[in-house]
């Protein structure tokens, strides 16, 4: 997620429909643009149109968007959902700033230590559930041992509604936590070291100089990376339903959650086409804003 | 300063091997559960280590034919991406045309959810007759892969300079030979890393399989793991080992070429 600017645009002579080389790489589109279209663009349209039609294909207009929206059910999944995303993006980005800046270093040792970082986001969502779930077991995972030890209580974490959204929150953080830390590691090696020994010339304290050099500098990969993992823990059904199964009750039943129930466990599919709609409608705000803040920061660059 | 220069060291040390430890932590735990004999044993070191669980694992018919599956899908899924890939990106990256606010849009698309449209989809795939067919999910794996893939190869063809191919243009070499014998050499990181994101992408997803796939004989190893969640219960050593084989390949994958994909996702200055 390298954001190279193509210097070479400006220069670059607008060619036509005309010339060989532009219908070439219409061609070499070509393969992909069909992909995308027939199994994104085409789907979306149908999706619209199942979502306008009962069980029987009649035709109901609002009907089951009346039918989703009017429900309370709905609205506690979109409460969920925003607590899951807000709660999660805070703690990955907050703690992954802080930790950003302990990888930045060329060492030996912190060079090793960043694939090892990486292990959480790349293994499987139900793997990494397995592993939480002996974690909080009631009976012997370890970390309900420690709390009895503590407070002397016996807690059954994924039984209780409060706790079990703490530990789904817990989990996904556990998952994105070392993407957000490496892509801003990324960022802030992009910062000169001349910046700073500057600043400290002119005697600027460690908190200026995170508020007036660290923080303006990498607004850019700050941004990308929220928009990101709020997108990713928006549409995240699986590290979820894996942990959960959106349960007890429907404590953990987030947006998404609601919708891999509805389409593929319950088979209730016109609820979920609508939810879908519903959500696809969500990220669509989401990539706008993010084509608004690449947009500009192109624009920053050619100035 | 050298006092404070070993306070920072020190410092930095100690909360390096603080998150170290908080993303290996379940892991260990987990590799530690799955060597216990009992699912009661509660010491910190297992009284009793056996692979007795990865043997039966290993034995039942059902995991074997699952990671098999997996793997079928995570390849065939590299193999039918990557020529789509390659000349999109190539198109991008090195030629002039009109389409370049394409560019713009694959971008995008990676945010829109998956799961959004896949009811209407995997309807679609009921009439392709891809329905409880592997083929099914690997056309789902690749259709949501591309746009973020073109987008990692794109970066990396933009990178080379023009004057290599100009000079094998003039002596008669044509744009196919071109992406074969000088981009596809010069760009081979770049290769690398839309492998492993793929693989890895392709292997640890388990909603395209889930929904796709109802055949027991054709499902794919997250898939069986999740509704091992269901048969085990509280079997937590048989559990933990088959997560644990399950993470294995993408875990492989990801070692051997750590480098690379780590350069091409987050920028050469992480490697």
């Amino acid at each position: 997620m390298k954001f190279h600017m193509n210097q070479e645009r400006s220069k670059e002579k607008k060619s036509g429909w005309g010339s060989k080389e532009s219908r070439l790489a219409y061609l070499f589109m070509t393969p992909l643009l069909l992909c995308l279209v027939a199994f994104m663009v085409v789907p979306m349209i149908t999706g619209i149109q199942i979502s306008f039609q009962n069980a029987k294909g009649d035709f109901v207009g609002l009907g089951n968007y009346h039918l989703v929206l009017g429900e309370p059910r709905f609205w506690n999944n979109v409460r969920l959902s925003l607590t899951y995303v807000v709660c999660n993006v805070l703690l990955s980005i907050v703690l992954g700033f802080l930790a950003a800046n302990l990888i930045t270093q060329k060492s030996k040792m912190v060079s090793m230590l960043r694939p090892l970082y990486l292990i959480p986001w790349i293994i499987p969502p139900v793997s990494s559930s397995i592993l939480f779930r002996t974690l909080l077991d009631a009976n012997t995972g370890p970390v309900t041992r420690l709390i009895k030890m503590i407070t002397g209580k016996n807690v059954m974490i994924l039984d209780q509604a409060k706790t079990a959204l703490l530990a789904v929150i817990f989990h996904n953080f556990w998952r994105s936590f070392p993407f957000a830390m490496l892509f801003l590691a990324a960022g802030l090696t992009m910062i000169s070291k001349d910046v700073y020994e500057a600043a400290i010339v002119d005697g600027a304290s460690k908190v200026k100089q995170f508020f007036y050099i660290t923080l303006p500098l990498v607004k850019n990969h700050l941004f990308i990376v929220i928009l990101m993992i709020t997108n990713w823990t928006l549409q995240d059904s699986e590290s979820c339903y894996s942990l959960t199964k959106g349960g007890p009750g429907t404590a953990t039943e987030m947006v998404a959650v609601r919708l891999f129930k509805d389409s593929f466990v319950y088979f209730e599919i016109h609820t979920g086409v609508v939810i879908g709609i519903v959500m696809m409608c969500i990220s669509i705000i989401f990539a706008a804003i993010y084509y608004w803040v690449t947009k500009a920061k192109e624009m920053e660059t050619y100035e | 300063m050298n006092r404070e220069k070993r306070r920072t060291v020190f410092f930095r040390t100690f909360w390096r091997i603080i998150i170290a430890l908080f993303v290996l932590l379940p892991l260990l735990w987990g590799i530690r559960t799955s060597l216990c004999a009992s699912n009661y044993d509660r010491s910190f070191i297992p009284k009793e280590i056996t692979l007795k669980h990865y043997k039966d694992l290993l034995k039942s018919p059902t995991f074997l034919p699952g990671i098999w599956n997996s793997v079928k899908v995570s390849l065939l899924t590299i193999l039918i991406l990557l020529p789509i890939v390659t000349l999109a990106s190539y198109a991008l990256g090195r030629m002039r045309f009109h389409g370049r606010v394409l560019e713009r849009i694959l971008l995008l698309l990676p945010l829109l959810p998956a799961i959004a449209i896949l009811i209407p989809l995997v309807q679609n795939m009921h009439t392709l007759g891809l329905y409880n067919h592997l083929m099914g999910v690997i056309v789902l794996n690749v259709v949501f892969l591309l746009p973020f893939t073109t987008y990692l190869l794109k970066n990396f063809m933009g990178l080379m300079s023009k004057s290599v191919e100009e000079a094998a243009f003039v002596d008669g070499c044509t744009r196919f030979s071109a992406i074969v014998y000088i981009i596809l050499p010069n760009t081979l990181p770049g290769f690398a890393s839309v492998m492993v994101y793929c693989f890895i992408n392709s292997w640890l997803n388990y909603l395209y399989p889930y929904a796709l796939i109802a055949d027991m004989n054709s499902r794919t190893m997250p898939q069986i793991l999740l509704a091992l969640i269901g048969q085990y219960g509280n079997n937590y050593p048989s559990l933990t080992a088959a997560s644990i084989l399950t993470m294995l390949p993408p875990l492989l994958f990801f070692c051997i070429f750590q480098k690379w994909f780590i350069a091409g996702l987050f920028g050469s200055s992480m490697k």
